[in-house]
């Protein structure tokens, strides 16, 4: 519970000064997508507005560009 | 005069001489219109993360460059009619470009930012 709270406070993108999140950068942005492809909440990233104002903009890009799935692939 | 980055994916089934030629109509289309390339980069061959068109497959190719503001319309008027083009993406580029320099990790940029200020 206070791990929770401890971390949610930090916005990586901020500790990171990472200032533009790139649609492009596929790596980074799997990390913030579940097993089913939705965007994770803040509540669980923990970032901060602005951060995860630019990140659900950099995911939807991805995934027109289909590097990143709307869904969890179909199996056949 | 502004910068942009457009991304498209190209149907890899027609065959690498068919991809380059499409890859250089779009750079002479921007061209044409009086832009500079400032980047030029092929991602190549990438497994879609869902089929477009039946297909899995597609030949990325990324191009940053600086031009009017009519041109991303034009760039997507001529995507939308080219029917080996499956998807494309044209943003105004927030990215900050350093000629000479390739892509860099993030780690390494962002250290690099840190350092500046």
């Amino acid at each position: 519970m206070v791990d929770e709270l401890k971390r949610r406070k930090s916005c990586r993108f901020c500790e990171q000064k990472i200032k533009i999140i790139d649609y492009k950068d596929e790596r980074l942005l799997r990390r913030y997508i579940s097993d089913r492809g939705k965007i994770l909440p803040r509540r669980i990233t923990g970032n901060c507005a602005r951060h995860q104002r630019q990140l659900t903009m950099a995911i939807k890009r991805g995934r027109h560009l289909a590097m990143l799935p709307f869904t969890a692939e179909v199996t056949r | 005069m502004r910068k942009y980055e457009t991304t498209f994916i190209l149907d890899p089934s027609m065959g690498e001489e068919k991809i380059e030629s499409e890859i250089k109509r779009v750079s002479d289309l921007i061209q044409g219109h009086g832009a500079k390339i400032l980047q030029n980069d092929r991602w190549g061959m990438r497994k879609l993360s869902y089929p477009i068109a039946k297909k899995n497959q597609g030949y990325y190719v990324f191009i940053l460059f600086e031009g009017e503001e009519n041109l991303p319309k034009e760039l997507e008027k001529f995507y939308v009619l080219n029917e080996s083009c499956l998807r494309f993406l044209t943003v105004k580029s927030e990215t900050e470009y350093a000629p000479e320099s390739q892509p860099k990790e993030r780690s390494t940029s962002s250290r690099g930012a840190e350092n500046l200020e």
